[in-house]
Order: structure tokens, then sequence, then C-alpha cells
């Protein structure tokens, strides 16, 4: 029999309960009671949450029997005396940093989702109930009833589920650091999903601060599959801790892509134009599975699908349902429950069900339109099929046809195992603006110490001490320049010159508390019946389009504006067919850089006349189209194609790096061309290129384009687009929000901060005027370039077209792959979707007729 | 100077969001919300102070340029109590005596209310809205109303109003779908509405009619000082109203 490290009563009943325990359960427990901090890797349902639990309940066992050690057959012990049962521990526990017993946080447990802290909380609680342990489990997060609050600031629970923003409100009262002396283990959950994202970040902030009271806290996170876990494992850690252990789960379970493929007939691809021909199949699929989820890339593509599916398949309602982020948050609960209660025939959801709750009723996972990322596809894939040894089923649902070739290439990386990294976030000057404060008023800091701390968190390693002085500024006194902001303060040093920090006021304490998040998004409207009945929110700039008495599709209904008031859109039900669908921001996730190098490789292969798999036979119709009216694009080939329209001069550029990186290209080329001589340039994006629009002909030298695509002065270059361009405007929004410029909108002081009330973009501009070096204006130009642009993935595309050769052709019409791009560039001059509709379906039967009499059937390789 | 005649009144729009009336030598400017900094810096939110300086120095400007008899402010001088501090009063008082024989009258607004009447030394005397004789010929016609909130002065078929911060999107050329949010006078009916004077103030998108005026304001550049044009073409003035992209939603100041 194997060892198990875990106090025997506790290993009993994980036996009895669960099962042999895996070896990585065992990894992770013996770890844990050395006390090693790590990274767990395991996909959802593998048991990672008691591997990473189990260990803490066999403390706590071993706290409320401190005799049992000595005297195995003793009766059990009475209910312990908080005061000596502390003191007995240390010796059984061995040094795992502090007392163990004695009431107050034991176990601090960080989840990213609170729809994730309900279950969380009943899964940790279990075992505690069964062993009879006398420790309480409870969640601290923002949905939490302020009498449970109001308890938990008088004593925590042993164990607190709880997400990033509420550990920061936690740090935030003047005895945090009294509250937090006995805990002893952090788990951070989903941190494969955290960790890229200014919430990781604040995590990063907390968790220093936890060490620093702590040095001998042991953290564990636990993570999905990644294409950089060490990476991952060392940003949870931060550089104080010199190595964690890092742990593998349970292999990945086998997953199973099954593209459903369209009939042959759909040659030309538009966004959406498949989709409706794909209706049925999907249905069919639906139909073949006892429940599915159906997962889309964006809540308006979910709307769409929801009221097309009910449509065509009325019989199903009442078993189907919507669910994103925008959905109100209880009307989402409801629909989580039903799926596990297996009374869930559909639903139609984004990646508002990426995360966490086992739904292990779901029989069948739909990829509505291109996965994206491979990890993401897993991730979703993983939703479905929980009985062990069965492989995971993932159907795609191209929604048209160059989305076969994004599955194609998904299915490359997954035979070959090749996952998406994640970059951690560094340098976010914003959250750690948030943080000073958020420290200075949770007993206060000391400029020296707290500098060292910080810098142990992994986002800030390699900060210097001038950057952390300008924050400090900034928040002492708002920024660089002396006296530029008198009256103003967040953080004093009192005495002044002791380097020792408080917050400036009771006021300013009370409105970063409730400000304290860094999660951000656009202003969202409450959207409500007449009689207050909450369906959901929808962000401010798409009712800004709408006007009262207009049909609009949300949560699923058909509804009329009757009036926006006071942050609520008050609406009725509608009845019709004809309405508007909310397009939300963050809709456009950018094909991930594995994906599109996969894409390449596999229009690198069709060129060569090798068609493999069930998606790129399907597309080879089309791939033999583009070859015979223009080219494919080969492994280092740049294909270029110029066209001239009524519209004017088109130059097409098929890099296939993604729309980041070809947002980033378009900025700079027409940066570069306005530069020679003043001209007009429209620029649209997608995922496998760019198109530039000019009513001038455009130069048809090829050398020229070469130096128009040259990585010299890229940065600059750059740097002038960001300045002069909406984008850095646009970035600026969340780091204001998070800075604490911007309050977003405090509960039930409507009217009274109103006189508080500033755009983003007026901080954005009054700072360029009057502070230009604030480092805030640069992290936003910063952020737009790492993040928006991707700079290092556009260096590396312009370094790799440096060697390319530059194919040119001259089609006499639109080619299947420059189709999507000229379709996608109307979509956004015209406002009303019928009319686009209307010329893109005209246009694409007139391709489809072509393509009927061409030669369409020459073999791909016949022509290079 | 883009010139108008709404109603048969002559007025000069300038690029610095002011107006000109010459019949009675007056500069018209409206939310000028001085102290708004302040307010925010009360507040925690770091707002440079600069920007009530160079607020005052447009309007030195503005007077030496336009030789101003008069100088009127269409409310919401101040922006709240909190930022009426000893400092801005004493910035305030050391204009006021670079311009100590100038008029200047203030039509108590919305946020004047709340923030309280400037202290008399100050030499700005505070009306509510009404009309002004332009001709003092008592005649029909010869009345401009002035008001903070839009409204109609009896008596005037014109009345110059502040309030709303209008704004119009204007499509910028170019670049990826840009757009720029620009401030801009707003002739709707009788009603002529100021942009806001003020560096650090909000702007609201409005949904012109067709038939109203829509004067936007260009901020300047290397290229020349800031002007306003005549923007009605250019917006949802001339066009179905389903064009304009936004409505009012920030709360006017």
């Amino acid at each position: 029999m194997t060892f198990v490290p875990l106090t025997e009563p506790v290993s009993e009943w994980f036996t009895r309960e669960v099962g042999q325990p895996f070896d990585f359960q065992r990894a992770v427990w013996a770890a844990q009671l050395r006390g090693e901090s790590g990274l767990l890797h395991a996909p959802t349902g593998t048991g990672k949450t008691l591997a990473a639990f189990a260990a803490c309940v066999s403390k706590a066992w071993d706290a409320e029997h401190p005799t049992y050690g000595e005297a195995h057959l003793a009766p059990k012990a009475p209910a312990t005396d908080i005061d000596t049962s502390g003191t007995s521990l240390r010796s059984t526990s061995g040094g795992v940093g502090g007392s163990i017993s004695g009431g107050g946080l034991r176990v601090l447990w960080i989840t990213p989702l609170r729809a994730l802290a309900t279950d969380t909380e009943r899964a940790l609680r279990d075992p505690l109930e069964a062993l009879g342990l006398d420790w309480r489990v409870e969640r601290r997060t923002s949905d939490v009833s302020s009498s449970i609050r109001a308890r938990q600031r008088k004593r925590l629970p042993e164990v607190l589920v709880t997400t990033p923003e509420s550990l920061s409100v936690l740090l935030s009262y003047a005895d945090a650091h009294d509250r937090f002396r006995g805990l002893h283990t952090v788990i951070v959950d989903e941190w494969h999903e955290l960790m890229s994202t200014k919430r990781g970040v604040q995590c990063e902030l907390g968790l220093a601060r936890l060490r620093q009271w702590n040095p001998s806290l042991v953290i564990w996170g636990l993570s999905a599959t990644l294409g950089n876990l060490d990476e991952a494992m060392a940003a949870l850690l931060g550089s104080s801790t010199d190595r964690g252990r890092l742990v593998h789960g349970q292999a990945d379970k086998r997953i199973e892509l099954r593209t459903l493929i369209p009939d042959d007939a759909v040659r030309f691809p538009w966004a959406g134009h498949l989709g409706v021909s794909m209706l049925k199949p999907v249905a069919d699929a639906i139909d073949s599975a006892r429940s599915t989820l159906l997962f889309t890339n964006t809540r308006s593509q979910a709307e769409i699908w929801f009221r097309q599916l009910l449509d065509h398949r009325p019989d199903w309602l009442g078993r189907c349902a919507l669910h994103h982020g925008s959905i109100d948050r209880n009307t989402r609960y409801a629909v989580e429950q039903m799926l596990r209660d297996g009374e869930m025939k559909l639903v139609v959801c984004t990646s508002s069900l990426d995360l966490g709750v086992d739904f292990s009723p779901v029989d069948q996972v739909i990829q509505l339109a291109s996965p994206k990322g491979v990890a993401r596809l897993m991730q979703r894939a993983g939703r479905s099929g929980h009985q062990p040894g069965a492989a995971s089923v993932v159907v795609g649902a191209p929604t048209h046809a160059l989305e076969l070739l994004d599955f194609a290439a998904a299915r490359w990386l997954m035979e070959r195992k090749r996952i998406e990294s994640r970059p951690p976030i560094r340098m976010a000057l914003d959250v750690l603006a948030q943080h000073l404060v958020t420290v200075a008023m949770g007993g206060g800091f000391e400029a020296e110490a707290l500098f060292g701390e910080v810098r142990g968190a992994h986002a800030f390693s390699e900060m210097t001490r001038e950057q952390f002085d300008w924050v400090l500024r900034f928040v002492e006194r708002g920024g660089d320049t002396l006296g530029a902001y008198p009256q103003f303060a967040r953080v004093v040093e009192e005495p002044a010159g002791s380097g020792r920090y408080t917050v400036a006021g009771v006021k300013i304490a009370r409105d970063h508390r409730v400000s304290i998040g860094t999660i951000t998004s656009d202003a969202t409207l409450d959207v409500r019946f007449a009689n207050g009945r909450k369906l959901g929110t929808v962000e401010e700039s798409f009712v800004g389009w709408l006007k009262p008495g207009q049909r609009f599709v949300f949560a699923g209904r058909m509804l009329e504006l009757i009036a926006v008031r006071d942050m609520t859109a008050t609406v009725r039900p509608a009845k019709g067919t004809k309405a508007t669908t909310p397009r939300w921001q963050g809709g456009r996730t950018p094909l991930s850089t594995q994906l599109s190098a996969a894409v390449r490789i596999r229009l690198a292969e069709a060129k060569q006349g090798v068609f493999d798999g069930p998606e790129m036979r399907a597309v080879a119709g089309l791939l033999g189209l583009q070859q015979a009216w223009s080219s494919l694009p080969g492994p280092d080939e740049l294909l270029v194609e110029r066209h001239k329209t009524r519209d004017g001069y088109h130059v097409f550029f098929f890099p296939l790096r993604g729309r980041s990186v070809h947002e980033g290209l378009g900025a700079l080329l027409a940066y570069r061309l306005t530069q020679s001589e003043p001209r007009t340039v429209t620029v649209t994006v997608n995922d496998y290129g760019l198109e530039l629009l000019s009513p001038e002909p455009f130069e048809s030298d090829p050398t020229v384009w070469k130096r128009l695509l040259s990585r010299d002065q890229l940065l600059e270059d750059l740097l002038v687009c960001v300045r002069s361009g909406a984008l850095a405007r646009r970035q600026f929004r969340d780091i204001a929000r998070i800075a604490g410029l911007v309050h977003p909108g405090m509960p039930g002081r409507g009217k009274a901060s109103r006189h508080l009330q500033a755009s983003s973009e007026l901080f954005f501009d009054v700072f360029t005027e009057f502070d230009p070096d604030n480092l805030l204006l640069d992290q936003a130009r910063r952020e737009v370039l790492s993040r928006q642009l991707e700079l290092s993935s556009l260096r590396d595309a312009l370094t790799a077209i440096a060697d390319h050769r530059m194919v040119v052709t001259e089609p006499d019409r639109l080619t299947p792959l420059a189709f999507p791009l000229w379709a996608e560039r109307l979509r956004q001059q015209h406002v009303s979707s019928e009319s686009w509709r209307a010329r893109v379906q005209r246009m694409a039967a007139s391709l489809e007729d072509l393509a009927g009499a061409a030669p369409a059937t020459a073999s791909p390789a016949s022509r290079g | 100077m883009l010139w108008i005649e709404p109603q048969g009144v002559r007025i000069g729009l300038l690029g610095d969001k002011a107006a000109w009336l010459p019949q009675v030598g007056a500069l018209v400017i409206a939310d000028p919300h001085f102290g708004k900094a302040a307010t925010f810096r009360a507040a925690g939110v770091p707002v440079p102070e600069a920007v009530t300086d160079r607020d005052l120095a447009r309007l030195d400007r503005l007077l030496q340029e336009t030789c101003a008899s008069r100088l009127v402010v269409l409310g919401d001088l101040l922006h709240a109590k909190s930022g009426v501090t000893g400092a801005l009063l004493a910035r305030l008082s050391a204009w006021r005596e670079t311009w100590a024989a100038l008029p200047v009258v203030n039509i108590r607004g919305n946020h004047d209310r709340s923030a309280g009447d400037p202290p008399a030394s100050l030499g700005i005397e505070v009306r509510t809205a009404g009309g002004f004789d332009l001709n003092k010929s008592g005649t029909p016609g010869s009345v401009v109303g002035f008001a903070h909130e839009p409204q109609d002065v009896a008596g005037a078929p014109l009345t110059l109003c502040g309030h709303l911060h209008p704004a119009v999107r204007l499509k910028t050329p170019g670049r990826r779908g840009g757009s720029m949010r620009i401030a801009c006078f707003w002739q709707t009916a009788g009603r002529l509405i100021f942009p806001a004077f003020g560096g650090f103030t909000g702007a609201a998108i409005i949904r012109p009619k067709p038939g109203d005026g829509v004067y936007a304001v260009l901020p300047g550049d290397h290229n020349g000082p800031a002007e306003v044009i005549d923007a009605a073409a250019l917006t949802g003035a001339a066009r179905s109203p389903r064009r304009s992209a936004g409505t009012v939603q920030t709360s006017p100041e």
C-alpha cells in the first residue's frame, strides 16, 4: 500500500469517500506538509480541490486532537480549549508557520469567480463536516450578505473563500495583520485565468503582503494546461521564494474534435453567413445528446444563436437557456443550478461558463465559430464527459468557410500537445497605486520596507526605486511636479520625513474601499422591466445607439426600449422579428499566436497539395479557388493582392498572424504611407490579414512595400501612432479607474458624488497637457503596445517578413481570403445591418457564380 | 471668428469656446467651473492646478482680442463648495484686479447654487435668467435672453444658454473607424447653447434635429489656433436621426 502523507483519520476518510489517492495528490499533500509552495497543474474535475485542501484538513484534525499522535486509542479529545491546544499543536504540525488552532483564519482560498466560490465552499466543507471538525468555511465575495460580512469583521472563519478584490478589501482594514496572523496556507484556484490579468497583479501584491507577515506561508496555485507553467509558478510565488514545486496532475483527458462540415455550396465566407446555414447541423448535433453547452465567442453571437435555435426548435423552450456575462447574476445562477441538476437540454453561453463549476451532467460541448486558441478549445472541451476514461468530445461548428482552417489548425496543435502560453502582466503601476492606498489603510507602511515587499511580487520584481517613488508621490501629492496638485493627498507621511505613510482621511478610505477592484469595463446600464425586474446589463455605448421605441434582442428576448434614466434602461417585451442585437465591447478575441502559426502551416501544406483531416479536405475547394485566382501563401511568402473597385484602390496583405498583430501592422503601414505624402488610408484587419484602401493608387514596387514593412524604427513609429491615435486614450480608461482617478459610481451616493464626475478622457487630456511625464500615461502607451498591438509578436512578424518573398497578385475579383476583409470594412462603414447584408449577399452570389464558371477545380498544387 | 445670425442677432463664435456680441460689446462664456480641479483634489483625485491658470489666460486673451466692454458668464462660474479654496479665491482676485473696470455678470447656474455666489470682493454681479435690451430701443426683437439651463426667456427671440456642455462626434478621416468628440455651439429653435469654457469639464453628445445649427470647435494644433466651423452637414442635423451616435448620457454639469 502506498504511503498517504495525511493524518490517519483523514486519509481513511479520503480512501473511503473518494478512493485511492492519485500520485499527484500525495505529492501535493507531502509538499504542503513539508511547508513547500508550488503549482498544481491539473484539469477540472480530476480531484484538484482535495489535492490542494486535504493537507489542510489533516492539519486541522491534528490541531483538534493534539494528543492523537501520542495515544491512538485514547477517546476522542473533548472540545479543545483554544489556548492550550494552540500551544500543544506546534509539536505535532512541525513548524508550518504560526499557531494552527486558536480561532481565526487558517486557510485562504482565492478564486477568480464569485460563481465558483459557492461550489468551492461546499466542496471544502464536506470533509470537515464528515470528520466532525470544528472549522467554519465561509465565502467573502461582493455578493455575501452584510450580516455575514459584519460577523467576519469580528472574526474570520478558519477557511475563507474569496476573490482577489475581496482580499484587497480585507487587507485594507487597520487590524489586517492581526486577523491574518494564524493563516498558514493560501490556495489560488484557476491561476492560469488570473495570472495574465490585472486582477492577477492585485493577487500577487496581496500575496507579497501575506508572505511578508508570514515568511513560511504555504502558497499553492491550481492551473489548467498552459505553455508556460514554470513562469506561471514564478508569477504566483514571486521572487522572494527561490523555487516552488511543480506537480503535474493526471494526464489531460483525450480530446476528440469533431467538426461539422458544411455542404460544399458555400464558398464565400462572411461573418454569420455560413452560420445560418449551419443551423440545422448544429440543431441535429444538439438533438443527438442529452445535454449540450454551445460556446460562442461573443455575447451578441450567443444572443443571435439562442434566438435562431429556439425559432428552429420551439419544442426546446423551457429546457434551453442563455448564459453570458451581461445576464443578471441570479438568472445565471439559476441556469447553472439547472445544469447541475441535469434539467437543461441546451445552454448557449460565452466564456462565462469557461471556468470552474463542474457540470458532470453535460454530455456535449459545441464550439461555435473559430476556437481562437487551442488552450481555450481544450478548456471548453473539458466541460463535458467527466466519466473516468471517457474522451471529451468537442463539436466544432464553423460559421464561415475559413474557420474550417482554424479548426484544422487547432486539431494539428492538439495532436502535438502545443498549448499557448499566457504572459503574466508586469509593471501595472495603476494596480500598485491602488495597492499603496490599500496598505496605507491597513495599518500604514514604511516606504523602504514596502518597496522591498512589492519587489517580491513577480509583476514588480524589476521595478526601480525611482518608479516606486513616483507611484508613492502620485498617491501622496498627485505626481512628480511640485505644487501641481495643491490640497491633494490620498496617503500622508506622518510625521513628515519619517517614511511612514497612512491614509489621508476617513472619507478617502471609505471611497477607496468601495472602488477597490481592477476588473473594469465600459460603463454599463441595468436593463429592467418597468416593474423593476432586472434582466442584466448592457454597455452604455450600445444603448446610446437606440432611441425609445426601438427594438433589440437581449437575454434571449425581443425588447422595446422605453426610456433611459439614472443608468437604467427600462424596457418592455416586444413582438416582431426585426431587431438590433447589442454589440458588446471586448467581443473580439484575436487568434492566438500558436493557432495562427498552425494556420500558416496548414496553408503551406495545402499549397503542396496536402489536405490532411476532414476540415482541410472540406476547405480544399475554396483554397483551390484562392490558388487559381491569386495564390496561396507559402511558408516563406507574404501574399499581397492588389485590386481596384469603385470604392478605390485596395491592397490586401495576408501575414496570417492574428488580429492584434495585423492592427499593429495596419497602424504602422498607414503611418509610414502618410509620412511620405498626405493621403487618406482606411485600414481593416481580421485574423488572416489586413486591407488598405485609398482613393489614390498605391505604390506598385514591392521593394517600397518591403521598406514600409521594415523593422527599423518600429517602436518609434508605433509610439507616434499610439500618441496621436485614440488607442492610448481608450486604454487609459481602465488605468484611470484602477488608479482611482475615476470613481465607478458609489452605491447610494449617486447625486452627492455627481460633482466628482469626470471621464478618463478628460484626465488623459489634462495629464497630456500639464503633466506629460505622468507614468500612468506611459503605462497606457505600454499597454497598447504590448497588449493591443502585441509588440513582440509584431516584431517577430516583421522579422519574418523581412526574409519573405513578396508574392504580389492582381486578381480581377475578390479572392476567398480577401472577401471577409472587404465585408468587414463594409460592416464598419454601414450603420444599417440590412443594407450591409444585402450588399454582401449580392457580392457573395456574384462571386459564387464566377467560382462556378472559373476552373476552380484546378488542383491547388498545379500552379505555383 | 465664425459669424452667425440666429433670429437676427449677430454673433461671432470664437475658437476658445466663447462668443462675441458686437452690438453691446459683450464677451459671453458658459460653464467655466472654476475650482473643479480643487474639488477633485479634495476628494483624493489628482488633477493638476494648472487647469485654472490656463482658463484664466484664455479669458485674458479673449478680452484683449475683442476689446470687450463687459463679460457675461452663463452660469456655473464655480464648481462646488469644496473647490472654493483660499488659493482659488486668491487666484480669481488677482485676475479680477487686472480687469477691475470690466463689468462681469454671472447668470446663476445649478453649480453656483450649491457652491454659493462668489464673494462680493470679486465684484461679480449675479443675476437669474432674463432678457437684455441690445440697443436699448425697447422694441420687441432687440432683446436677447441669457440663461443657464436651456430655456426661452419671455420676450426674447433668442436666448443664450449653458449647462449642457454640448458636443458632437465627428468621424476622423483615415484612421480606422476613428471618431472625435468635439465641443460645439448648438442652436436649436430660439436657443443658442454654449460649449463649456472650463478646460477640465466633460461634454455630452447631443442629438441635433434637422434644421438645427451645429458649430463645432475644432481644437488648435501646430497648424493653427482653434476655430469654429459649421458642422451641421457633418452631424445628425443634416442626416437621419439614426445616424447620430450616442445620446445625452452623462449628467449635465
